[in-house]
């Protein structure tokens, strides 16, 4: 016995039903997906202008600090007096441990990067080496359990 | 006569229902557009993103920046240096500033994506200058 296929009233509306929506929810999806992209390649470009303009910030204090110590040179005698000499001349926010002279540099947004040089001896041509370049958030300075909590 | 009354009916929802998908698949297939433009978009912004802290890295461990630049396939065009790509157009403005006891070099790189000036990046180098004792 052979039974016949037959397509009822109200199929081929409910099969177009299926198909706009399936292909409107994909549609949707990929939207999402692609202004997320978007919304991600604009956000990582702030970030690195945001780390690129703290680079540009602490080769300027590079610099700042050159002339400091080509000055302290010029006016020093001996070692010690030189390390004195930079000591009195450093700005404020510097810190400076034997020959080692660290500072950070910091933007709105909690970056921080975090610079040491060292002082070469006068007998050296070069006047300082950089010795740290480390950059970080405050987000990574929290604690984990400050995270979780 | 019940039966040709069926088929009337089915057809007449088949029409309906092919009228229908032709305007749900325009939304749709404009929905689609909007979205490869956005990606290609997202895309061509994250390569030149790449490109521009490569250049700047590259940039900033050599001496001669406006070598590296020549190299990479920028061209000199008045204050600048300009690389066309397909997506993208970089463009590198080199500075240096001459201090007490040094050289301090500036490069702001920026890149225009799609006709569009999307993002920038500066990178700057000091160089030192080494007095004889």
């Amino acid at each position: 016995m052979k039974r016949e296929f037959h397509i009822g009233p109200g199929a081929a509306s409910l099969i177009l039903i299926i198909v706009i929506l399936s292909l409107s929810v994909l549609s949707v999806m990929t939207l999402t997906n692609a202004r997320g992209d978007e919304r991600l390649t604009a956000r990582s470009a702030t970030v690195v202008e945001a780390i690129g303009n703290l680079n540009v910030r602490a080769e300027k204090t590079v610099a700042q600090l050159d002339e400091i110590f080509l000055r302290a040179r010029q006016e020093s005698g001996d070692s010690v007096s030189y390390i004195e000499n930079i000591r009195g001349m450093l700005p404020q926010q510097m810190e400076m441990k034997e020959n080692i002279v660290s500072w950070a540099e910091t933007d709105e947004d909690g970056r921080k990067l975090c610079c040491s040089i060292e002082i070469l001896p006068m007998e050296r041509a070069e006047r300082f080496a950089r010795i740290e370049h480390r950059l970080s958030s405050e987000f990574a300075e929290m604690e984990l359990e400050d995270i979780w909590n | 006569m019940k039966k040709s009354n069926r088929l009337n009916v089915l057809l007449a929802e088949i029409i309906i229902a092919t009228l229908f998908f032709a305007l749900a698949s325009t939304v749709i297939l404009k929905v689609y557009t909007v979205t490869h433009s956005q990606s290609i978009l997202a895309e061509a912004g994250s390569t030149a993103q790449t490109e521009m802290r490569n250049l700047s890295e590259m940039c900033y461990a050599a001496e001669d920046a406006e070598a590296v630049l020549t190299e990479y396939g920028f061209v000199k065009s008045e204050d600048r240096y300009v690389y066309n790509s397909d997506d993208y157009t970089l463009s590198a403005v080199i500075e240096t500033e001459k201090t007490a006891a040094g050289t301090l070099r500036t490069i702001l790189f920026s890149a225009e994506v799609m006709g569009e000036t999307g993002m920038s990046l500066p990178s700057a180098r000091y160089f030192p200058e080494v007095t004889a004792q």
